[in-house]
C-alpha cells in the first residue's frame, strides 16, 4: 500500500533536487550533449570541411548492404584489427599493471629505511605526461641510438639491433611496456591507501595461527582489498581502452598497432568522415559501458554471495 | 602446560627503554595477569612472550628451553587480541578453523574441533555468521574460541574485556575463570583493570614504567604492598594516603602527626628517625566514621551504592579522605565528624623511596 509522503519529506525532496542540479547540469553539457551530438552525427554522412547540412543516412555508417556488397564500419577489417588491438592491449596491460603496481604497493606498505622517498619516486612515472613518457621510450627503444639494444648487445643477449617499435611482432609490446611503466603507479597508489585501512593486528592473528605469507595475501589481504582492486581495475579498463597517445607517439598511424582512438582519429581527421568517426566512437562507448557493466555486475555477484553465506 | 621463565628481559624502541630487566616465573598452570597504568610495558612484555616481539636482552624460556629464535606458532601460544581481530570477511567457523588448515588435520577432524569448542562456547548457532552480524560478547568468544581449538599450551589474553560493557565484562571475567578451569593451561592476562587482576588471577605482576613493581598471590598484594605504587593501583576505591610527620621514637613504635592528631604507629624505630616524612596510607574499607578519637573531616559527598557507601571527607588541614561503609549512609553533607582509623590496618612509606617501612608484629 502507498501512503501519501507527509509535507516535510516534499520540501526536503526539493532541496535534495536543488543541491544535484549543479552537477546535473554540469553532465548534461559536458557529457550528455557531446554523446547525444555524436550519435546523431553517426546516423549522418557529415564531413568534417562542411557540418553544415549533413544528411540522415540510418545505420549505413555502422552496417550496409547496397544489394550486392555488405559495407560499413562492422565489416571493415581494419576496425575489427583495431577493436582486436585495443581489447588485447587493455587485458595485457592491465593486468601487468595490476600484478606490478599491487607488488609495489605491497613493498611500499613495509617499513623500511627511505620508505618515504622510494614512495615519491615510484610516483614519477605516473606524473610524466603520456606524450613525453612514449617519446621517452621511443628513444629508449630507437633501433640504432637507443639505449635499450645497446645494453642488449653489450651483455650478450641479441646480435643486431631490433627495431622495437617498428617490428609487428614487438611494437604492440613496446607500446604496453610504455603504459604499464607511466601507470603502475597508479594502481600501487591506490592499493597502498587500502592496504593502509587493514588493521594490523589481522596479521598478527593469522602470524600468530602461523599461516604461510602467501596464504595470508590469498585468503585475507586480497579479498579485503578487492573492492579498491575492482574500481582500480575498472578506472584502468577505462583508460585502457581509449588508449591513444602512447600508440600516436609510438607507431602512428601503422594498421598493425592502432586502436579505436587511432582508428577515430584517422577517420575524423585525415579523412574527414565525421559520419563513420561518430559511429566509431559510439561502438568505443558501448564497448566502455559493457566494461563496466560487467565489472560491476561481478561485483555484486561476488557481494550477494558473501552475503548468502 | 608449560612454565615460562622470564629472565632479566629488555626491550627498547629506539632510544625509549620499555622493559628494563623483567623477572618473572610463571608456573605451568597458572594464570597470571600482568597489570599496569597504559604504557608500563605490560603489552609489550604479552607480545614478546608471542612472538610478535622480539628483545633486546634477557632469556625468555619456555619448559627451560629458549625459544627467541622460534615463530609464534612453533611456541605452541594462542592469543586473544584487545580488538578480538577477527578476520572480517570469514564466516565464524572460517575464523576458527583457519588456524589449523594449514597443519595436520583432515577436514573432518577441524570440524569436529571447531564445532566442540563452538558447543562449549554456546556458539553453534553462529558458525555461519560472519564477525560484523555478531554483538561484542560473541565476538570476544569467537577470539577465545579461536584460541582455544588450536589447543595452544600457554594462553595469552591482551586486555581482552577492555571494548566490553561493563555487564558483559563481569561475565565474560567469569567465563574466563571457568575456563582456566577446565583447560588448567598456563594463561598470561594483561588487563590494566585491577578488579579482572584481583579475581582472575593466581599470582599479579604489577607493573609501572618498564619494571616488575611486586608479585604475589592477589590477596597477598593487596594487604601487604611493598611501596606506594602497588598500594594505590590495587583497591577501589584507591586507598586513602596522609602524609605525617615522626615525632617521638619508642620502643613500641613512633608517634606520628599526621591530619591534625597525633598517633602512636607500629612502625620499627630502627627505619625511621625524628622528623622524617612518612605516608600512611588507608584503605577505605578500614576507616570508620563516627564518634571517637579521630581525624576531625567534613562530608562532601556521599555516594549510595544500595549494598555499600562511599562518604568523601575532607580533613580540616585539607587532605581527602574516603570510607568505604556498609548498607546506606547515616552522613549527611556539610556534618563535621570524626574518621577513626586502627594504625595496625594502616600502611607505612618512606614518603622519599616510597618502600612501604617495616612494622612491628
Amino acid at each position: 500500500m502507498k501512503t501519501a509522503m507527509p509535507p516535510q519529506n516534499y520540501a526536503r525532496v526539493k532541496t535534495a533536487w536543488l543541491f544535484i542540479a549543479p552537477m546535473l547540469i554540469v553532465l548534461a553539457a559536458v557529457a550528455a550533449w557531446p554523446l547525444l551530438n555524436t550519435a546523431y552525427y553517426s546516423l549522418t554522412n557529415a564531413r568534417l570541411s562542411d557540418l553544415s547540412d549533413p544528411s540522415f543516412i540510418g545505420l549505413r555508417n555502422y552496417l550496409n548492404y547496397n544489394g550486392y556488397r555488405w559495407s560499413g564500419l562492422l565489416t571493415s577489417p581494419i576496425w575489427w584489427k583495431a577493436v582486436l588491438n585495443t581489447l588485447w592491449f587493455m587485458a595485457v596491460s592491465v593486468s601487468l599493471e595490476v600484478v606490478i603496481g599491487f607488488g609495489v604497493a605491497l613493498v611500499l606498505h613495509h617499513q623500511f629505511p627511505g620508505r618515504g622517498l622510494a614512495r615519491v619516486i615510484s610516483l614519477i612515472p605516473w606524473a610524466i605526461p603520456a606524450v613525453v613518457s612514449a617519446q621517452i621510450w621511443s628513444w629508449m627503444l630507437h633501433e640504432q641510438f637507443g639505449i635499450i639494444n645497446d645494453f642488449l648487445m653489450v651483455i650478450g643477449a641479441i646480435e643486431t639491433p631490433i627495431a622495437w617499435a617498428a617490428k609487428p611482432s614487438t611494437a604492440m609490446w613496446a607500446i604496453v611496456f610504455a603504459d604499464v611503466w607511466g601507470t603502475f603507479p597508479f594502481i600501487a597508489l591506490l592499493m597502498l591507501a587500502a592496504l593502509q585501512t587493514l588493521p594490523a593486528d589481522l596479521y598478527e592473528a593469522a602470524k600468530i595461527d602461523g599461516i604461510s605469507p602467501i596464504k595470508v595475501f590469498f585468503k585475507i589481504t586480497l579479498p579485503l582489498t578487492m573492492p579498491a582492486l575492482v574500481v582500480a581495475v575498472i578506472f584502468r579498463s577505462l583508460d585502457a581502452l581509449r588508449i591513444f597517445d602512447l600508440v600516436y607517439v609510438m607507431s602512428g598511424r601503422n594498421p598493425q598497432t592502432m586502436t579505436i582512438s587511432v582508428f577515430i582519429r584517422q577517420r575524423l581527421v585525415d579523412f574527414q568522415d565525421i559520419g563513420t568517426g561518430s559511429a566509431a566512437s559510439m561502438l568505443l562507448f558501448i564497448i566502455g559501458a559493457l566494461v563496466v557493466i560487467i565489472a560491476l555486475l561481478t561485483r555484486t555477484l561476488r557481494l550477494s554471495e558473501v552475503n548468502e553465506s | 602446560m608449560v612454565n615460562l621463565s622470564i629472565r632479566n628481559l629488555v626491550k627498547q624502541f629506539g632510544q625509549y627503554q620499555a622493559l628494563n630487566g623483567i623477572n618473572i616465573e610463571i608456573d605451568h598452570g597458572e594464570l597470571v595477569v600482568l597489570v599496569g597504568p597504559s604504557g608500563c610495558g605490560k603489552s609489550t612484555l604479552l607480545r614478546i612472550i608471542s612472538g610478535l616481539e622480539g628483545f633486546d636482552g634477557g632469556e625468555l624460556l619456555f619448559d627451560g628451553a629458549q625459544v627467541v629464535t622460534k615463530p609464534p606458532k612453533e611456541r605452541g601460544i594462542a592469543l586473544v587480541f584487545q580488538s578480538y581481530a577477527l578476520y572480517p570477511h570469514m564466516t565464524v567457523f572460517q575464523n576458527m578453523a583457519f588456524g589449523l588448515s594449514n597443519s595436520r588435520f583432515s577436514k573432518a577432524d577441524i570440524r569436529s574441533r571447531v564445532s566442540k569448542v563452538a558447543r562449549s562456547l554456546a556458539l553453534e548457532g553462529l558458525l555461519d555468521r560472519l564477525p560484523k552480524q555478531l554483538s561484542g560478547g560473541q565476538r570476544q568468544r569467537v577470539a577465545i574460541g579461536r584460541a582455544i581449538v588450536r589447543e595452544p599450551k600457554v594462553f595469552l589474553f591482551d586486555e581482552p574485556l577492555s571494548n566490553l560493557d561493563a555487564a558483559l565484562r563481569s561475565q565474560m571475567r567469569l567465563e574466563i575463570a571457568k575456563l582456566h578451569q577446565q583447560l588448567s593451561t598456563t594463561m598470561v592476562y594483561v588487563t590494566h583493570d585491577q578488579a579482572e587482576a584481583m579475581t582472575l588471577a593466581d599470582k599479579i605482576v604489577v607493573m609501572n614504567k618498564g619494571s616488575v613493581e611486586q608479585i604475589g598471590r592477589p590477596l597477598d598484594l593487596y594487604k601487604k604492598p611493598v611501596n606506594l605504587f602497588v598500594a594505590t593501583f590495587l583497591g577501589s576505591p584507591r586507598m586513602n594516603i596522609l602524609e605525617g610527620v615522626v615525632s617521638e621514637l619508642r620502643p613500641d613504635g613512633v608517634t606520628l602527626d599526621f591530619a591534625g592528631i597525633s598517633k602512636l604507629v607500629p612502625i620499627s624505630g630502627e627505619a625511621v628517625k625524628q622528623g622524617d616524612r612518612v605516608l600512611v596510607g588507608l584503605r577505605p574499607e578500614d576507616v570508620t566514621v563516627g564518634e571517637g578519637v579521630g581525624i576531625s573531616a567534613k562530608v562532601e559527598i556521599v555516594e549510595e551504592m544500595g549494598d555499600h557507601h562511599l562518604t568523601y571527607l575532607s580533613s580540616i588541614s585539607g587532605q581527602s579522605i574516603v570510607v568505604k561503609g556498609a548498607g546506606t549512609s547515616p552522613n549527611v553533607v556539610g556534618d563535621t565528624l570524626s574518621a577513626v582509623l586502627d594504625p595496625s590496618r594502616c600502611h607505612y612509606f618512606d614518603s622519599r623511596t616510597e618502600l612501604a617501612l617495616p612494622v612491628l608484629s
